[in-house]
């Protein structure tokens, strides 16, 4: 018998959004980069913007440097320290290599952000590889277990609010939509299904969080 | 003296010789990864620390060990016994062993929790008995019993996982006994007790020092870490509650947590870590507390000084291991030899613990020596005060292969269940300065991994 208690079960939903995060955001990252070397250098002040935070860079370089590292709350280390301190709040619940995955890739990212003042784009690229280890853990290892699908809804609900907020496009979500009444099915089993009716973002973004809110019986 | 001269290290310092350490800092970068952290707060700030270690391991014969086990089982039952005493008849307060004075001052005794029954009679769960090996004579010496949250086991277990695969051939060569049995007598200590319900581990959250410990243990053991806040009493049952609203009933609790803080409303109010009505769900017997309530007046510092005499008294036998030499200032005898050498001793508040309130009497100037004096007369109970020991010195593994002696000391763990089982390793902590005594892990020190070995090399 697992037993989860509200607040782990938190923690692992919270643990499952900031892994995504991390992950949306470094792809975004480079792809941002790679657009503003020789394309549109406003292109990290729009992608910002639509975040809702007026931030200007010198260059990409600049850009680089301080989404990873530097902005308070939206950096990408950030997202990693979060996605950290979640795991080590659940240890017990998680597969050990998963935890040693996340609490290693934390390490790295503060021994970098103290040591190296030049990001290499390589060395980004590598944290997608980790980070898909450590949804690979989550497949191999807990296929059965009680905390995979609230770890699993924080990643579906994360890539929901984050493709809404920077993309506007909530056609996008359709396929999450299905994944995320797979998932609540089994968290909370004849729950009502969640159905995105408006097209208007802000409504459909707290559609998305208060689902969550819903299946934790918080309503 | 070296104790790490001995015979039994012969062979692990033969294969020492022969690896390259700087493997060392493959053991290192594995701690990081798995966050093996001790924490604690500097300057106000929460600081994740790494519990500094050292590979050179404390050797133990399998007979020296065997002498350990009976004499540290020997000294929990009697210990047991006293806390099912003291809490109901209290005979040996009547029959003048101890004196009743010297109990009802202490801080740690609660009258409140007389007459209370605990599950299958045990209140000494899980202990940790801390001693030092005198290198002039007498041997293995008890320093102090922890009978309410003894904490480090995690460590040695963390650090023989993380050896094992970075330095195989000592396994793989050397008769080394396992220790991964803790958990599973961790386990059955639990269910033993369990009144009915899950198993939990009572944590006092993120930010207490040895939340490592009680995260690896909750792992290993499958108990559910909980904190206060999972947690809540209705009908006298306590219940962990789960996300899908619902509630799960709790048998046993292996808390983390000390008296003051269990149970705002039956402690320190001010407490945001317990669980309201704890002590009612416990009291009603419905509930094993591992520990129980109100054992610190088993490991009070002054009431150590009687343990000798409860064995006699309990189970009429000699004591298999000393004490320091020490004397009470309660006493008026021995508060005058303590006065007038001061010099010589080692005095201990009893109220202080983690290596706090120890002073070397040989260290204090003169004015110190004075307010000192004035203190102990002032609250004789507090104070106790014990020869020093010389004890032995354990090797540390420094850079370029050198090694150097530290002062080191054991604590050995015992899970009570159905028997006493002590557990066949055991966290040496050694003085970080090579010139000092406090080994405590709150005050700096470092650790190792302790080895029983299975026969003679």
């Amino acid at each position: 018998m697992i037993l989860i208690s509200p607040r782990i079960a938190n923690n692992l939903f919270w643990m499952g959004r900031y892994i995504q995060r991390a992950e949306s955001m470094t792809r975004i990252i480079i792809q941002t980069f790679d657009t503003m070397m020789d394309k549109n250098p406003l292109e990290a002040y729009e992608l910002y913007q639509k975040l809702g935070l007026e931030i200007h860079f010198r260059d990409a370089n600049d850009f680089l440097r301080r989404s990873v590292f530097e902005l308070e709350c939206v950096s990408l280390f950030f997202a990693i320290e979060n996605a950290r301190e979640n795991a080590i709040l659940t240890r017990p619940h998680l597969p050990s290599r998963m935890f040693s995955r996340i609490n290693g890739l934390y390490t790295e990212y503060k021994n970098e952000k103290e040591k190296s003042p030049k990001i290499s784009i390589f060395w980004l690229e590598s944290t997608l590889k980790e980070l898909d280890a450590i949804w690979g853990n989550l497949d191999l290892l807990l296929i059965e277990a009680k905390e995979t699908p609230l770890i699993k809804l924080g990643k579906v609900i994360e890539r929901m609010d984050l493709s809404i907020r920077l993309f506007d496009c909530i056609e996008a979500t359709v396929l999450d939509v299905q994944r995320l009444n797979q998932i609540a099915e089994i968290i909370r089993p004849a729950h009502t299904p969640f159905v995105l009716s408006t097209s208007q973002k802000s409504k459909a973004l707290h559609a998305i969080n208060a689902f969550y809110d819903t299946l934790m019986h918080k309503e | 003296m070296l104790e790490s001269q001995n015979a039994l290290y012969e062979p692990f310092k033969a294969i020492l010789k022969t690896i390259d350490t700087q493997r060392m800092q493959e053991v290192l970068s594995y701690m990081k990864t798995e966050a093996i952290n001790f924490n604690l707060f500097k300057d106000g700030q929460f600081v994740e620390r790494k519990f500094p270690f050292d590979i050179i391991p404390r050797m133990l014969s399998l007979s020296e060990f065997t002498y350990l086990e009976k004499g540290i089982s020997q000294r929990i039952y009697a210990l047991n016994l006293f806390l099912e005493d003291i809490y109901s008849e209290q005979k040996i307060l009547k029959d003048g062993i101890i004196p009743s004075d010297f109990v009802f001052a202490s801080k740690a005794f609660l009258p409140h929790f007389m007459d209370t029954k605990v599950s299958k009679n045990i209140r000494v769960h899980i202990s940790g008995i801390d001693l030092v090996k005198n290198s002039v004579g007498d041997g293995w010496v008890v320093l102090e019993d922890n009978l309410r949250v003894p904490s480090g086991v995690s460590y040695p277990l963390s650090l023989r996982r993380l050896t094992r695969k970075v330095f195989p051939e000592f396994f793989e060569k050397l008769p080394i006994v396992p220790v991964d049995t803790y958990t599973k007598h961790l386990i059955d200590a639990m269910n033993y007790v369990n009144t009915g319900g899950a198993n939990v581990i009572l944590s006092p959250g993120r930010y207490n020092s040895a939340f490592y410990e009680h995260s690896y243990l909750a792992k290993e053991s499958g108990a559910i870490l909980a904190t206060g806040e999972d947690l809540f009493v209705q009908d006298s049952v306590l219940y962990l509650k789960t996300y899908h609203g619902k509630k799960a009933r709790v048998g046993a609790m292996y808390r983390r947590l000390d008296d003051d803080a269990i149970d705002p409303k039956a402690f320190s109010p001010q407490s945001l870590i317990g669980v309201p009505s704890l002590v009612d769900v416990y009291k009603k017997g419905n509930l094993a507390l591992m520990n129980s309530i109100g054992n610190g007046i088993a490991d009070d510092k002054g009431i150590y000084y009687f343990v000798p005499e409860m064995i006699r008294y309990y189970l009429n036998e000699e004591p298999i291991l000393h004490n320091a030499p020490t004397y009470l200032a309660f006493f008026e005898k021995d508060r005058q030899h303590i006065l007038q050498n001061m010099r010589t001793l080692v005095i201990k508040d009893v109220a202080e613990a983690g290596g706090y309130g120890v002073v070397f009497g040989s260290a204090l100037s003169k004015s110190e020596r004075e307010k000192l004096k004035n203190a102990i007369l002032q609250e004789p109970r507090r104070f106790i005060a014990q020869e020093v020991i010389e004890f032995y010195d354990i090797e540390c593994l420094k850079e370029g292969h050198t090694l150097v002696p530290h002062k080191a000391d054991l604590r050995m763990y015992s899970i009570f269940a159905k028997d006493v089982f002590v557990w066949p390793g055991g966290l040496t902590r050694f003085a970080m300065d090579p010139k000092s005594y406090i080994v405590n892990s709150s005050q700096g020190g470092g650790f190792k991994d302790t080895w029983v070995m299975k026969e003679h090399q």
